[in-house]
């Protein structure tokens, strides 16, 4: 990778760095400060002193049952490590319902407002910490290869940060459980209806074909490769044009060109919706990508990795300037426990299919995301 | 976190020792939050070479059929047959989100002792942490332990990294562990 190509790379940085560091969103009120607040007592939505601390030391907060921690995240690491995505999704499952989190935190909607957004801060950075860093690992590994389209890359990574630094910044301390957890339902609904085409003949049969051309075409490579000479003249990433509205590239002497207002309004819409949730939008990106520039694996994992490290960054720097509280020892638990998921995932994999995997996923996110949206915004419990 | 609070008294006599080896009390917080984070570091990369010694052959299937699929789709550009390279292309992007997903999961295990280092220093350091010579814009000029813990850790990664790349054995080790080769390094 050239001098200018790493220096840009760094500049990109530090402008994600420096965006997070001087812009400055509203200081929330501490938690010490949000918990004197709460009128003491023993009936719900009141805190007594007296109780023995729970949950980020709040006297009287569940105690959460770290062998049930553990399990959940258990089961995260396997989702990773077998479906290949949604470990996020389930993370944050865990932390509203399994927990109990969710409810004691929509216990103080009306006694203590400022409790109620703060616990919701606290669940959203707790989901960010789970799947915050594994971006790092392709990023670096694709800047080392070379295979990042630095304008693409700017423009997505650009966009991530204002809509991780907007997301976080108009929401943290102003978003009660239950908006909150109505949103994700939905988004875990989304997710599940996804899925459920995807695991339906009609989508089978799209994958199918695409699985089917590319082993037709591997064959007739194989025939053809005795004698080939590779052309080296013209390999990498080179960009040949840029403007506000166009850049083209080539990878392999074969050109390719896209808006940058488009992954950078996209950018902006998925890390926005990532930081708000605070689930990783690696697996929205890299189809965005695809869809926007038919960008070769490599280019759009790399670019994609990028951003959604930049994003994530944006994001835990933000909650953590606003004086949000982590339960480290939760944390610590779940990321035990998402390593051993990681492991067994793979062991299991030959007793369970990929495709009954995915249904049971879409059972529970269909159980969840309608759950989730009554209570949510309804109020109805089933 | 109270479950977790008799383990960390359990470890406070040997982790707040470095912190008291100096006169300075700002000296004795950095030293000691420096080797902190070096421990963090040290148990992080045997955990993750742990993992990835389980996970091996997983991750090496993946990553091939990744770079198999991806080499066919160049081979599809250079040919101009772009109906073959968009179905080739999908299956190395079927790949890359599994070996991605394995790969982010895998690397949690680096992180395992951070959350125990991070809830022994709210235990020691919660209102503690030292002043700044000047405010910052975020932090102002009494900014928490985390934010110390952070800069400091990722130095040390960065420092442990580049040292470790030039021990032979460590080397070779966590190359046999990535298995597959990976792609030629293309600049652009």
């Amino acid at each position: 990778m050239s001098r200018i190509t790493k220096i840009v790379l760094f500049a990109v940085a530090v402008v994600a760095l420096a965006t997070a560091l001087y812009v400055h969103p509203a200081w929330a009120d501490k938690l010490s400060d949000a918990i004197a607040a709460v009128p003491q007592g023993a009936e719900k939505g009141q805190i007594d002193p007296a109780n023995p601390a729970g949950f980020l030391g709040i006297p009287g907060a569940p105690q959460v049952n770290l062998i049930l921690a553990f399990g959940w995240a258990v089961w995260v690491g396997w989702i990773f490590s077998t479906v290949g995505a949604f470990g996020g999704v389930m993370a944050g499952v865990g932390h509203m319902t399994v927990f109990g989190l969710g409810s004691y935190a929509k216990s103080f909607k009306t006694t203590a407002p400022t409790l109620n957004k703060m616990l919701t801060d606290s669940i959203r950075g707790s989901n960010q910490f789970l799947v915050g860093l594994s971006a790092l690992v392709s990023s670096f590994n694709y800047y080392r290869m070379g295979r990042l389209v630095l304008p693409l890359a700017v423009a997505l990574g650009l966009g991530s940060i204002l809509g991780a630094w907007g997301s976080v910044t108009l929401t943290a301390g102003k978003l009660s459980f239950s908006s909150y957890q109505g949103y994700f339902g939905l988004f875990v609904l989304l997710l599940g209806c996804y899925l459920f085409w995807e695991t339906s003949p009609k989508g089978q049969a799209s994958k199918k074909k695409a699985k089917e051309a590319a082993k037709a075409f591997e064959a007739t490579v194989a025939k053809q490769k005795a004698g080939e000479k590779v052309d080296t003249s013209s390999l990498g990433v080179k960009v040949t044009k840029f403007s506000p509205t166009r850049c083209d590239f080539t990878f392999y002497g074969v050109e390719f060109s896209f808006n940058p207002l488009i992954p950078l309004i996209g950018g902006m819409v998925i890390a926005s919706v990532a930081a708000f949730l605070g689930v990783g939008g690696g697996f929205m990106l890299v189809p965005f990508l695809t869809s926007v520039a038919q960008l070769p694996m490599y280019l759009a994992a790399g670019t994609s990795a990028l951003a959604v490290l930049i994003s994530m960054i944006t994001s835990i720097i933000t909650l953590i300037a606003k004086g949000t509280v982590f339960d480290w020892g939760l944390i610590g638990i779940e990321l035990i426990g998402i390593v051993v998921g990681s492991v067994v995932g793979p062991r299991t994999s030959k007793y369970f299919s990929d495709i009954w995997l995915k249904r049971l996923f879409i059972v529970l996110s269909l159980y969840v995301g309608i759950r989730y949206v009554l209570r949510g915004f309804f109020g109805i419990n089933i | 976190m109270d479950t977790l609070t008799p383990l960390l008294l359990f470890l406070d006599p040997w982790l707040i020792a470095p912190y008291r080896l100096t006169e300075s009390a700002t000296a004795g917080f950095f030293l000691g939050t420096s080797l902190l984070c070096l421990y963090c570091v040290l148990l992080g990369d045997a955990a993750y070479l742990g993992v990835l010694a389980l996970n091996r052959s997983r991750s090496a299937k993946f990553t091939a059929e990744m770079e198999r699929h991806n080499t066919l789709a160049e081979t599809a550009l250079k040919m101009g047959d772009k109906e073959s390279y968009k179905a080739v292309n999908k299956q190395a992007l079927d790949a890359f989100g599994h070996s991605f997903s394995l790969g982010g999961a895998m690397f949690t295990a680096s992180l395992l002792p951070l959350p125990f280092a991070l809830g022994w220093m709210q235990l020691r350091f919660a209102q503690a942490a030292p002043a700044l010579p000047v405010a910052l814009p975020l932090v102002g000029r009494e900014p928490t332990f985390l934010f110390y813990f952070v800069l400091l850790y990722i130095l040390v990664r960065v420092v442990y990294g580049k040292a470790m790349h030039h021990v032979g054995p460590y080397r070779r080790l966590k190359a046999a562990l990535h298995g597959a080769k990976r792609p030629k390094d293309h600049t652009g």
